[in-house]
This record gives structure tokens, sequence and C-alpha cells, in this order.
């Protein structure tokens, strides 16, 4: 009986993976935003919020009028918060958000339904304008930001959504932990003025869409195409404690101090980002990588989305030119922005490493200090968050790398000895054992087990484009009843695990390979 | 003008019935279309009726009244075949079948004393006269008018409006105050109010100040509305009240749009509605936004709230 066999590990894959850390999550016990006499840092994780009380408080304590800005609005308690305010000002509260399914998707959406979904937000929209409240909205905004009175304000990456302040119970019993955020809030009466203002460019001359009040009417009105510019009254100066930055059309402020902020660190920079896009050719990636070669120690990060492959091939190519001192991290659900560099200077942001959205174009907001106190509060925030990180990004790992880090624990790992019989089936069979295990050799080998109506239970060993479908027999070995080179795209989606270290060992029965 | 709406003999309100849905039991009495017949060429050609109806059967014909029927009587021609050229035995049973047409009944007065009273017919599901907006019946002789609805001889007592408000009043459980302070004068109820029902009552309010809300007087078989009109109980209630009444004013202007451009051309437009000297813009949105004139509140209001706030600081 003719044998192929493969002796699979020690393959190095050329491409890169969120996996498991290779020391153990350090939890945090005890955590407390920082705080200053001019701002509050404030955050989510799953076991403590202050995104949202500090929200909920600027409406209550709004006098003359309230500007709220937000990519989404889906939070029943904001909602409610919103028509309070507008009852009791009567009116005055001004709300800048999203309008247009088609924005909604360009700004990357969310990252997954509980994180927001377009049509529950219209839904929220549509309770507003119905209560008297008129809502604008610019295509390319994803800021979050709030201003009341002229004399506080909130700089959030958080979107007005449940996930971004708190965990979420589901309908099926299970809770879905809440997203990391970062924000600060702050009283600069000049830096506050100068967000306040920006709000008002954008609300006045700035907008695409608005949705009239009207206890009956709901009707996405266009205003103006395209991404009109934004001019604003600001000061002249920045204040002494820190500074409200942005992007807007032919304004990268966030970008260029970000850049500064890089191009001058000495020791190290520790940012973290929901994503990352199309940093190999952008220069906020050059800067890094260049900060990396000359010795900066360089932290990022990110949610750990092995699915979205953008994400993924970004931080591949950055991962392999940072240095030995330069990591990447990954948890669950981060969504936080935020750089801070030496220990010297810290900027908040609503903005990613995005090269698409958001550093050169979109509408962002960002909040940068050098004060120590605003600095300590982003780096203990900062640091709870990569101590928690359950991943870290790893470049080129080898298979059985894989197999052993890679996603949470799921129990037993097929590995060792694998014996195949193959049965023949059709006059290509010896070939597409041949070309499996070729694949084999070089690539990933996925397991899943899946449920096969009136078969019972089958195993099924995939490469990046080739399956084998195994039954168990009564002898040590598996039988092979299906090989497909052309499988169809799904069949590759899902899968329990890697392959582990090991040997598989084909037989093939009849005619040799 | 007054816009009557008809009960049937139960005392229902026909708009809840239907076509569909006659009033039961149901009664037609002959004696309807007897007088009909009586009456002259001219009353029938105003009223539709067929000048050719000589007759009501409501008892079995005899055997010598079963000949043809006389062409020149108007009531027939002559059938061509003869077999059929008597009346059969059941002709006399009347059978009627109950329609429910809910009209909006609208009196017009014209200078030369004439009057007339339409009848429109109105969607049993809204108000939406259906029809193209002609009359299903007019009536224009004074003492028919007067004949078919007699209730409209004389105007409602203001005892019939107040005593009326008040039973809607007590069934809607309004406070005392808002039951008791109505008075009806020149044919239109006159309800007070004080600062609190502003809040409450905004929407009324501002049809009230735009003539178009209309209070329902029982009289007898019929609704007749009379006009509403809302007055403060106190000094600074009638100022909101009139503030209002300018918000409501600059709504309906033409010229609206270039009254908000700026602060200076509102104030300017505000110094001569007669309002208080120290009321500002916002206070115009406010009182704009409390009574539902959302999109006026927010072109007022931003005049104000999106002026740069000043950056020297």
């Amino acid at each position: 009986m003719p044998q192929l066999n493969v002796d699979y590990g020690d393959a190095v894959i050329a491409d890169g993976f969120f996996l498991r850390r290779r020391s153990q999550p350090q939890w945090v016990d005890r955590y407390a935003d920082g705080e200053g006499t001019f701002f509050r840092h404030i955050s989510t994780f799953p076991d403590h919020t202050t995104i949202k009380e500090a929200v909920l408080d600027l409406l209550r304590q709004a006098k003359q009028q309230a500007f709220f800005c937000n990519f989404l609005l889906q939070d029943e308690d904001v909602l409610q918060a919103l028509l309070d305010t507008s009852r009791r000002l009567s009116g005055h509260v001004y709300i800048l958000t999203t309008l247009k399914a088609d924005d909604f998707r360009q700004a990357g959406g969310a990252g997954d339904d509980m994180e927001g979904d377009f049509e529950s937000h219209m839904r929220c929209v549509k309770q507003l304008t119905r209560e008297g409240l008129l809502v604008k909205a610019r295509s390319d905004c994803h800021a979050k930001f709030m201003t009341v009175d002229d004399t506080q304000a909130i700089v959030t990456s958080a979107n007005a959504v449940p996930t971004c302040y708190g965990n979420v119970f589901q309908r099926d019993g299970r809770t879905r932990d809440a997203n990391p955020e970062n924000g600060v809030l702050f009283s600069i009466p000049k830096e506050v003025r100068r967000l306040a203002n920006y709000f008002r460019a954008l609300w006045r001359n700035a907008c695409n869409y608005y949705v009239a009040p009207d206890p009956t009417v709901f009707e996405v009105q266009q205003v103006q195409s395209g991404t009109p510019l934004v001019k604003s009254m600001e000061p002249p100066q920045p204040a002494d404690e820190g500074e409200v930055l942005w992007t807007a059309p032919d304004d990268p402020r966030i970008l260029r101090r970000f850049l500064d902020m890089v191009r001058g660190a000495r020791k190290d920079i520790s940012l973290s980002t929901w994503v990352m896009k199309g940093m190999d050719t952008h220069e906020l990636g050059d800067a890094i990588r260049k900060a990396s070669s000359r010795g900066v120690s360089v932290q990022i990060l990110v949610r750990g989305m092995n699915w979205r492959d953008d994400h993924r091939q970004q931080c591949y190519l950055l991962a392999r030119e940072l240095s030995h001192n330069g990591i990447i991290l990954g948890d669950y659900w981060n969504h936080s922005k935020a750089v801070v560099v030496d220990s010297a200077e810290a900027m908040v942001m609503t903005a990613n490493m995005d090269a698409q959205h958001g550093l050169d174009h979109g509408v962002e907001v960002g909040f940068h200090s050098r004060q120590s106190s605003f600095v300590g509060a982003v780096n203990t925030f900062l640091d709870r968050l990569s101590n928690e990180a359950a991943f870290e990004f790893v470049p080129d790992p080898t298979q059985a790398t894989m197999a052993e880090r890679y996603g949470g624990s799921r129990g037993q790992r097929l590995e060792g000895t694998i014996r195949i019989r193959v049965q023949p089936k059709g006059k290509h069979i010896a070939r597409l054992v041949r070309q499996w295990c070729d694949a084999a050799r070089r690539e990933l080998v996925r397991v899943a087990k899946r449920q096969k109506k009136g078969r019972g239970e089958e195993l099924v060993l995939f490469t990046d484009k080739m399956t084998i479908h195994l039954r168990p027999s009564d002898t040590q070995s598996l039988i092979a009843h299906d090989i497909n080179d052309q499988p169809a795209a799904e069949e590759l989606e899902r899968f329990d695990s890697y392959l582990g270290r090991g040997t598989i060992v084909c037989d093939v029965e009849g005619d040799g390979p | 003008m007054n816009y009557v709406a008809v009960h049937d003999s139960k005392g229902n309100l026909l708009s809840e019935l239907s076509p569909n849905r006659a009033p039961s039991p149901w009664e037609f009495s002959p004696d309807v279309l007897r007088h009909a017949i009586v009456q002259s060429a001219d009353w029938k050609r105003r009223h539709g009726f067929p000048a050719n109806v000589a007759d009501v059967l409501t008892e079995p014909l005899s055997s010598e009244a079963m000949e043809p029927v006389n062409p020149e009587a108007g009531l027939t021609d002559a059938p061509a075949d003869p077999s059929q050229g008597q009346a059969t035995p059941l002709q006399h049973l009347i059978v009627d079948k109950a329609q429910v047409a809910t009209c909006a009944l609208v009196v017009r007065c014209g200078n030369a004393g004439t009057v007339e009273l339409s009848g429109y017919p109105v969607s049993v599901y809204g108000n939406l006269v259906r029809g193209k907006g002609q009359p299903l019946f007019s009536l224009h002789d004074p003492d028919e008018i007067r004949q078919v609805f007699p209730v409209l001889r004389e105007p409602p007592s203001p005892k019939e409006v107040t005593d009326g408000w008040l039973t809607l009043a007590a069934r809607l459980m309004l406070p005392k105050a808002e039951q008791a302070d109505v008075r009806f004068e020149n044919d239109v109820l006159v309800i007070r109010l004080a600062e609190e029902q502003l809040g409450r009552w905004t929407n009324l309010i501002a049809l009230a100040m735009q003539d178009q809300l209309y209070w329902q007087v029982p009289r007898g078989p019929l609704l007749q509305l009379c006009k509403v009109f809302v007055e403060g109980v106190d000094s600074a209630t009638s100022m909101r009240l009139q503030v209002l009444r300018s918000i409501l004013n600059l709504e309906q202007d033409a010229r609206r749009g270039a009254i908000v451009q700026s602060e200076a051309a509102l104030r300017e437009w505000l110094a001569v509605q007669g309002l208080p000297p120290g009321m500002s813009p916002r206070d115009l949105a406010d009182v704009a936004f409390r009574f539902q004139r959302y999109r006026l509140a927010y072109e007022i209001a931003e005049l104000e709230d999106m002026s740069d706030a000043t950056v020297e600081c």
C-alpha cells in the first residue's frame, strides 16, 4: 500500500497572526482614571466605566446649550439624557451624527453588530427629531465629542453605543464585554471654546444632511454634497495645559502632532488604536518604523482581529520591521485611541491609525497635552490595556506555534502521528492526496469537527485551498472519504484549531500515488 | 360659518358608523316619500326628486287596478310584452337598505340674507372630504333648514356651551381650575389658562391662536362647533400668550427668512411686536420650542448658540 508522510510543524508561515501571549495577561485589580486640575481622564473597561457617567453628567449640567457629536447614537440612557436636556433647556441641544447608511459603511461601520447597527441608530435619531431636536450629519465625520455652555468638553473614542460604555448582557445569556475606550473631560476655557467653535463651524456650513425636528415627518434632507471646508474661529495660541486638535479637509492637525510626537521620541512610544490600515505606505507608519530602528521602544495595542485580513496584513508589515524592542499587542475589543511618547506628552483622539480615514481625511478630534498629570493618566490607561491584552502579534510563525497559541484554549488538540487511510474513489485520488500533502508541508492545516446529517461526526483537515474529509475507523487510523481541491469558500471559513506538531501518514489503497 | 356633525337617534356619532354598519334597528317610513311626491315641481327639481313619481304603493293592488299604467301619468312606459303588463303581486313591498353618509354641515350666510346649508360627505375613518368637495345635499330655504335641523334656529346658549365643556372636562378628569374657568361670549368659548396649563396644552393653544380650534357643543342630535379662544389668568400668562402669537405670526411671515437671518433683524422685528422690552431672541426661541414650533425655535436659537464664542481668553 503506497504511503505518503508529512512532517508537520516546523514550516514557517509567511504571514502574521494575533496569538496568545507567552506569559499570562496581568489583570489590573485596582484602576482609577487619572485627573488633574483642568481635566479628568475617562475610560471604559469591562469592570469599570466613567465615560458614560461623564457624558450624562455634562448633559445634566448644561445651562445654555449642548453640542453633541458622535458617529453613532444608540445608548438609551444617552438618548434620554439628550431628550431631557432639550426639554429642560427648551431646545438648545445640537446633534451631529451619521444619517446615511453609505457614510456608516465607509467609515468602517462598527466592529460587530453589538457595537452598533445603522437601523437601531436611525431609530434613535427618529426619536430625537420626533421630540423636537434638529439632527445634522457630515458624511465623513467620525468624531465623538461634546461641549456644554462653552465651559466643559469631552473628547472620547467611545461611540454612544452600549458596548462602548459597559458590558452588555445578551439574549442568549452570554455577556459581551465592554470595549476598552478612553477619553478626556476638560475645562480649559480656551480649548473648550476652540472645540465648541469647531462644532459651530461644522453645524453652520459644513454639514451634508439634516433631519428637521418634526413630530410626524422624518426625512433625511441633503444640504450639500462633497466635503465642505471647516472654517472656525479659534484662539491664536494653544492653552498651556493642552490643545484641542482635529482632522478636517486640508487641516490634518492630529496627524501633524502625531508625527511630531513619533519623530521626536527618544525612549518609547505607546499607542492604541482600534484598527490599522494603510500604514505600510503612510508617513506615520514610516515614522514609527524609523523610531524603532533608532532604538525607540514601540508598543502598539490594537484589537486582535485575525479575521480581518487588511488589519492583520498591516500589522504583519509593521511588525516585521519593528526591531526587537517593538511589539504589537491585541485584545478582544479595544476601541481606544491614544498615544504617549517618552512619558512626556500624550494625545487622546477619535482617529485610528488608518490611512484612508481619520488622519489625512475625514473629521476627527483629539486632545494633546504635556502636563504630567495628563500624560500619567493616559500612561496608566495604556499600561492596563497592554497588561491585560490577551494576544501578541506574531509575524512568520511556525505551524506548531500557530497550533499552540492561536485563539483561546479549546481543549484537546490533534497532534502527534495521524494515520489516514485513503480509500480509492475516482481516478484522480492519487494526485489529490499528493497535492494535499504538498500543501500541508507548506501551509497551515486547520481542523474542523463537523456533524454530517446521517453520517455522524466527521473531521475536516483543510489547507488554504484543499479539504480532506475523515471518519474514524475501528483501527487507529482515520478514513478519508473525500478530498476536494475546489471546496466552497464557506467550507474553509470555520475551524476549531490548527493541527499540532506531528507526522501525517497517508496510506493510499490501490494504485500508488 | 358653523360645522356640524350628526348624531344618530341613539346618540352615537355617525362617524363611528360606516356604510355597512347602519344604525339598528332601522325603520323607514313611506310617508317620507309621500311627502316628497306632493311637493311642487320646483321643490322636486331643487332636491333631485324624480318628477314622475306619482304614488307609493304599500298595499297589494286590486285586480281592477292591475291595468297597464298610463304612460302619460309618467309612472312607466307601457310594456312591450302584454303578459308582463301588470304589476306583480309583490310590487307594493318596499325594500329599503340603510346607508350611512356622515356629513359635515356647512351653513353659509350671504350678505343679502340668503342662507345655504350644505352637507359634505366625510370619510368615516377620518375627516377627509370625499367627492371632490361637492356637497351631498344642499338646503337653501331657511324654513326647510329649520325644519330639518330645528336646533339651528337659535345659537347655543352660554349654559349649553359651558355645560358641554364641564361634562367633557369631568370625563377627562381635568384639574378643577381647568374645568371651571370657561365662558361663552360672542359665539366663542373662552378658556382662561394658568401658567402651568401652557406647558400641557401647547398644541391646542397654538391652534386656538391660529383660529383653528373648535369646541363641539352638543345640541340635540348634533354637535355644533364654536371657536375656542384662550386668554391668560394673569398678566404673566397673558404675556406668554402674546409671545406665542408673535411666534405664530413670524412662522407665517413671508419675510421669516430675512428676519431670522441675523440677531439684529430679529430684534428689529421684536421691537414692533409689542412685547416686553427685555424679550431676547433666546426667550422667543424657548417659547417657540415649548409650543412645538421646533424649526422656528432652532432658527432663532442658532442666532445666539451658533455665534462663535469669544476666543480672547
